[in-house]
């Protein structure tokens, strides 16, 4: 079953999250590539995946694209957690699957949802952390206009040694004002 | 008489937590001067703060522990005075987040505004730091505090903390957003300078 559409871009369509999707997010989520990119070196099961998923906190949807038939098929997952209410801050999180990267997916994805927390949840900033090395990460907040506010040095272990962490921030009013432009 | 010295040092000392002390956490944590630089704008009932002892400082990774000013320090003005030579708890201060696989944690302190600038927040962060790599083996440090908040920034700049970075408006106080400044230290740091 294919979750409904809930946001849409040119590229990409974020959709629910469906219980036929668990067997793409075990399977793709899982791999050296992907739970490296987000730093989550615990093996996660079926079960795992399945209750994050479908009970876990924030707000969860799966990145839709179109395959090489123009059918849709399923690329990644993207997710917004709001941190705290009274000061309406929000983080976001996002991994693409690996056969997908390079393709400006991730970007998209994460545009639609910005706007999203921007537009309907009434957030007034939303945050993004990413961990040196991980450019494609790095060059979705780029892209998308987020300030880098800080580097938490050696805040992050990931192939053998600490990592810096980056974080990123874009604020509602800068949003506006880039989506005026 | 507060619980057991954990921690020592020559002005405060670091007691265990103890039930007759949650009296003086609770105080502190409902009083504007203290709650809202921690950003906390919540009341809390002194049955939560009892549920927080049992749940976090009774049972968790972290250390949360009561700073106790030496009695008889001519610092130390008001009921501080007691002579009758036991410690006097005057706020706590906590390592929590503690990731075992980063080595990483974070440090807080709060001390009740009656005896504030006495350096009492520096000698019992201090303390802590130093446990936090001589004993508990950490990699590194965090601390966080509101823009507004002149006095913690000193804390952690006089301990050698390096200024990592500027969140900017994802606090609201005083009818606006502050921005959090984020202090980080590494145990590499903390032995050159120690050592």
């Amino acid at each position: 079953m294919t979750g409904a559409v809930f946001l849409r871009g040119d590229r990409v369509t974020l959709r629910t999250v469906e219980r036929d999707d668990v067997d793409f997010v075990h399977a793709e989520k899982n791999k050296p590539e992907v739970h490296r990119s987000f730093v989550w070196p615990y093996p996660e099961t079926r079960d795992d995946v399945e209750e994050y998923l479908l009970e876990g906190d924030g707000t969860k949807l799966l990145v839709w694209a179109a395959d090489a038939n123009g059918d849709p098929e399923r690329v990644g997952q993207v997710g917004l957690g709001v941190e705290d209410e009274r000061t309406r801050h929000g983080g976001l999180g996002v991994w693409i699957a690996e056969p997908y990267w390079g393709e400006g997916y991730g970007t998209e994805a994460c545009e639609r949802l910005v706007a999203y927390a921007f537009a309907e949840r009434n957030l007034h900033r939303v945050t993004a952390r990413v961990v040196e090395g991980n450019e494609g990460s790095k060059r979705i907040w780029e892209t998308l206009g987020f300030e880098h506010e800080g580097v938490h040095r050696d805040a992050e272990f990931v192939n053998g040694a600490y990592r810096d962490v980056h974080v990123y921030g874009v604020l509602e009013s800068e949003w506006r004002e880039r989506d005026e432009d | 008489m507060p619980g057991a010295v954990f921690l020592r040092g020559d002005r405060v000392s670091l007691h265990t937590i103890e039930e007759e002390d949650l009296g003086l956490l609770n105080e502190n944590v409902n009083d504007p001067r203290v709650r809202r630089p921690l950003t906390n704008a919540s009341a809390t009932t002194m049955a939560e703060t009892e549920a927080f002892y049992e749940n976090v400082v009774c049972d968790d990774d972290g250390v949360n522990l009561l700073i106790c000013v030496h009695d008889g320090d001519d610092a130390v003005d008001g009921d501080a005075k007691r002579g009758d030579g036991d410690p006097v708890p005057v706020g706590d201060v906590a390592l929590f987040d503690v990731d075992e696989r980063t080595r990483s944690a974070e440090i807080a302190i709060a001390v009740h505004p009656e005896y504030w600038s006495n350096g009492y927040g520096t000698a019992a962060s201090r303390l802590l730091v130093a446990y936090a790599f001589d004993e508990r083996n950490l990699h590194r440090l965090q601390a966080r505090v509101m823009a507004t908040n002149d006095a913690s920034r000193r804390i952690w700049e006089t301990l050698g903390f390096t200024h990592e970075g500027r969140v900017r408006e994802d606090q609201f106080d005083g009818g606006e957003y502050r921005d959090t400044h984020y202090f980080g230290l590494l145990e590499r740091e903390w032995r050159a300078r120690e050592g």
